[in-house]
């Protein structure tokens, strides 16, 4: 196989885990945060929104630090799992994960906070537990929340690379993502595969970025000819 | 008794709730008072929309089950009620009967009211492919009475269902409202700060001041009393039940008999020998010591002054009288109290100038 396209494997698979991890555990910490009036709530949401300002090198330093076999995450996951941690596809996904945490829980966050609460007291004044709430009700109403959420934790995850630099090497199949594929192109002069990759990253992202617009525009369109229709 | 409340709470702002409520198994009970009065607050906390602070005091008893006291707190969804709310909350993403269904989706109770039962209640047919935005703010209300009556079995909450449609469409609610009323077996809670819909709907009715329940009873003994209508402007009136006589077709009027007396009211449809009731706003009413013999008005009851209630400066003041069973509501000006020298316990002749039927359209259904 091309090194370049094992490099792309690698990559959508390391974007589709990580989306999947933070719609699991990002989605309770969003709904919390829009709901919550605890005095927590202060510290975490800029908790959460670190890895949008630090530099992404900072972070992949201290995964690197913690990862390590004679640290606690590390050592639990030598003990758990048998094999060290660092410079593996799974300490990429644990990494990526936190990266990508805020561009996952923020747009979602604003989308749960939108939704009208006269919704939700009708829906329990109806007999609905909480889960029915959130699953006919707040996921329906948040789903452009959850298609933006998506979206972009899946795209900052394939163009991460000060992080993946940090910690995961370039292992071919393992830890060897897009971007630094492009790196090492760039690095051994090799300019004609790197501008495929890159011209590659770029169309993609805007293809992506594309059918995100799309689909979060089609319901307000039919909204605006609804009420033309009414008028 | 369907459900006993004692509440006792303390907003931070300082706006204080104290009320002991019964409930009875059946029948409309009206929470009514002016905007800030609790009444909402009140029903909320029925509902388990709210719970009070800590400190507060709150036992919420139905029958027999524990909704609320100083431990226990059952969420809303868990009692069972029905809700309406002053704005519908119609589920936008879906029709209308996706929202009814959702309804259903939401409380699969076999031994509630069924979803077909509903929608041919509040004739909802033409509507169910709607959405949401399509409908007018009347037959929104509609659709959400719908949604919250399916799989209802402990009792319905409506807190001011029509205070913010329109006119007609009030009249229309109003009717399906009454005729819910009639036909299902649990209690149903009304709060209203609208004297005309606490009259034409209640049986029971618990008066709420700043706070505090100031009076409970029956619809005919507090419906028309001076204490329900002293602030109500022109708006006070007298709400009454009387028994149909007949049409007279020669001058298109029907007759109704109220206690021993006669009433005349503009040609009407109406099964004879049922009840009727009529509301004449106190506004209408005049007084005059004899019986008028040459007058063009043709509704004349005999009366006795029981109660004149004098707010301190306003030019008119409002005037109780006690015909056989039920009270009459006149509002006349001070100068004419000081010129006919009213006083409790005279004998005088209300004349009626306006009465509109309030329940028309039921009637033929009696």
């Amino acid at each position: 196989m091309h090194p370049d396209l094992l490099a792309l494997i690698v990559t959508l698979k390391l974007a589709t885990l990580v989306t999947l991890v933070l719609a699991l555990i990002g989605t309770p910490i969003a709904w919390w945060l829009s709901q919550s009036t605890s005095t927590a709530r202060v510290v975490v949401e800029p908790l959460i929104a670190l890895p949008i300002v630090l530099p992404p090198t900072v972070l992949g330093f201290y995964f690197l630090v913690a990862f390590a076999p004679d640290q606690i995450i590390g050592g639990i996951w030598l003990k758990l799992v048998g094999t060290p941690l660092a410079f593996t596809f799974s300490s990429l996904v644990i990494a990526s994960c936190i990266y990508s945490l805020p561009f996952y829980i923020q747009p979602l966050q604003l989308a749960f906070q939108s939704i009208n609460r006269g919704f939700l007291e009708a829906a329990s004044t109806l007999g609905a537990s909480p889960l029915k709430r959130f699953f006919y009700l707040i996921v329906p109403l948040s789903r452009r929340g959850f298609i933006t959420a998506g979206s972009l934790a899946f795209a900052h995850t394939i163009g991460e690379f000060g992080i993946i630099l940090m910690i995961g090497g370039s292992i071919p199949g393992e830890t060897r993502v897009l971007s630094i594929a492009l790196f090492d192109h760039v690095e051994s002069l090799n300019y004609q595969n790197a501008h495929m990759l890159a011209l590659g990253l770029v169309i993609f992202s805007f293809l992506l970025l594309l059918a995100i617009y799309t689909l979060n525009r089609a319901p307000q369109e039919q909204n605006r000819g609804l009420q033309s229709h009414v008028s | 008794m369907f459900l006993e409340a004692s509440i006792n709470m303390r907003r931070p702002s300082g706006f204080e709730l104290q009320a002991q409520i019964d409930i009875p198994d059946s029948g409309v009970t009206a929470l009514f008072g002016p905007s800030g009065s609790g009444k909402s607050t009140l029903l909320r906390l029925l509902a388990g929309l709210e719970r009070g602070y800590e400190s507060d005091e709150i036992t919420i008893m139905s029958r027999g089950t524990i909704w609320q006291d100083a431990v226990k707190f059952l969420p809303p969804h868990q009692r069972s009620i029905g809700f309406v709310s002053q704005q519908p909350q119609l589920f936008p993403h879906t029709t209308v009967l996706g929202n009814l269904k959702l309804a259903q989706k939401f409380r699969p109770a076999p031994a509630g009211i069924a979803l077909a039962d509903v929608i041919s209640w509040l004739e909802l047919e033409s509507l169910l492919h709607a959405h949401p935005q399509h409908l007018s703010g009347g037959e929104a209300q509609r659709v959400s009475l719908a949604r919250a009556l399916i799989g209802t079995t402990s009792c319905l909450l409506m807190d001011e269902p029509l205070a913010s449609i329109d006119t007609a469409s009030k009249t229309v609610l109003l009717e399906y409202i009454h005729r819910l009323s009639t036909t299902l077996s649990i209690p149903i809670i009304y709060v209203s700060h609208s004297l005309q819909e606490i009259q034409f709907l209640a049986d029971r009715i618990y008066l709420l001041r700043n706070g505090s329940v100031v009076s409970n009873g029956s619809m005919l003994d507090l419906g028309n009393s001076l204490l329900l209508n002293k602030d109500q402007g022109d708006n006070a009136g007298s709400m009454l039940t009387c028994e149909t006589l007949g049409l007279d077709e020669q001058y298109g009027l029907t007759s109704l008999a109220i206690d021993q007396q006669r009433l005349y009211v503009t040609g009407q449809k109406l099964n004879t020998h049922s009840h009727a009731r009529i509301s004449v706003p106190a506004r209408d009413v005049s007084i005059t010591l004899q019986q008028p013999q040459q007058s063009s008005i043709l509704n004349i009851l005999e009366a006795t002054v029981v109660d004149i209630e004098k707010s301190t400066h306003a030019p008119s003041v409002l005037i109780s009288l006690q015909l056989e069973q039920q009270i009459l509501l006149a509002r006349i000006t001070r100068k004419s109290l000081d010129h006919l020298s009213l006083s409790t316990g005279q004998r005088v002749f209300a004349q009626i100038k306006s009465i509109s039927l309030l329940n028309e359209n039921l009637l033929s259904e009696d």
